[in-house]
């Protein structure tokens, strides 16, 4: 290449601030592709489950526990696709989303136990917990996440206050709504 | 020594983006554009300048009846923008304030 005008202080400093935003974005872009396909994932899930789990009663328990099945395995599929993309610590990012999900899983299973929630507690449990784990993982991956977090957190206790006996509906249709919406917006 | 394709503020931005991918992973048009906040003439150009150095490969493909680019930066571009920023941080570390 030619030799050109030595470089001003001042400059090199603002191209290095350029690539460091640019190299931001980039890695938040990349996880609002792989997020989205997440969230579309639960929120298909979470609108079978809360759509239709109430009518198949008493067997809510066992449609939940497939839902969460195809669930994990879904998110482990997603994983892996987007983990042969990667070089670095393939198997490290290959395994953390999927034991994410299994120890959320088994941490709101417990907890419903030995609380002794009752139906109404037990639905709105899981979106509040999930939107607030999501929020605070926003924080550091991208505002959006956070944004979709607290509109899951939000219409969730809406309902719980207002709904009466449609809140299982109201959560299939917002909740399962805001993910896939929210998962959508963000693979965009 | 400056590589003048590499340090305008532009593609500068284009390989950091690319550099920050895996060695065989790229980055649709679109999205490109999308984080560089670019348009599409100025994002084809300096495409075109970054890609006749040998800096990026870029692959044009159909994504069902959608034509798709796709752009990767090659281990040229890759070792071409280490360089570069190692030169400019060289650039604040050794001039006074």
């Amino acid at each position: 290449m030619p030799d050109s005008d030595p470089v001003a202080r001042s400059e090199a400093d603002a191209l290095l601030k350029g690539v460091a935003g640019v190299e931001r974005r980039t890695r938040a872009a990349l996880i609002y592709v792989r997020a989205g396909d997440y969230l579309i994932l639960w929120g298909v899930l979470w609108a079978l489950g809360y759509g239709f789990g109430a009518t198949l009663w008493p067997h809510m328990g066992a449609f939940w526990w497939i839902l969460d099945a195809i669930g994990v395995a879904g998110t482990a599929i997603i994983t892996y696709r987007a983990a042969r993309c990667s070089e670095a610590g393939r198997r490290f990012v290959f395994l953390r989303p999927l034991i994410g999900v299994i120890v959320l899983i088994g941490f709101g299973t417990l907890w419903i136990r030995l609380a002794h929630f009752g139906g109404r507690e037990q639905a709105a449990f899981w979106p509040t917990l999930c939107g607030a784990l999501l929020f605070v993982f926003g924080l550091w991956a991208g505002r959006a996440l956070s944004i979709a977090a607290a509109a899951v957190f939000a219409l969730t206790m809406a309902g719980y206050v207002w709904t009466g006996p449609w809140f299982d509906l109201w959560l299939a249709v917002t909740c399962g709504g805001a993910l896939i919406l929210g998962g959508f917006w963000l693979r965009r | 020594m400056v590589d003048e394709v590499i340090h305008q503020s532009m593609r500068l931005k284009i390989m950091s983006s690319l550099n920050v991918l895996s060695r065989h992973d790229g980055l649709d048009f679109a999205r490109l554009k999308a984080i560089l906040q670019a348009t599409d003439g100025n994002l084809g150009a300096h495409i075109e300048t970054l890609s006749k150095a040998g800096y990026i490969a870029v692959e044009k493909r159909m994504d069902g009846k959608r034509p798709q680019t796709r752009i990767r930066a090659t281990a040229a571009g890759r070792r071409a923008f280490a360089d570069h920023v190692a030169y400019l941080r060289d650039i604040l570390d050794s001039a006074p304030e």
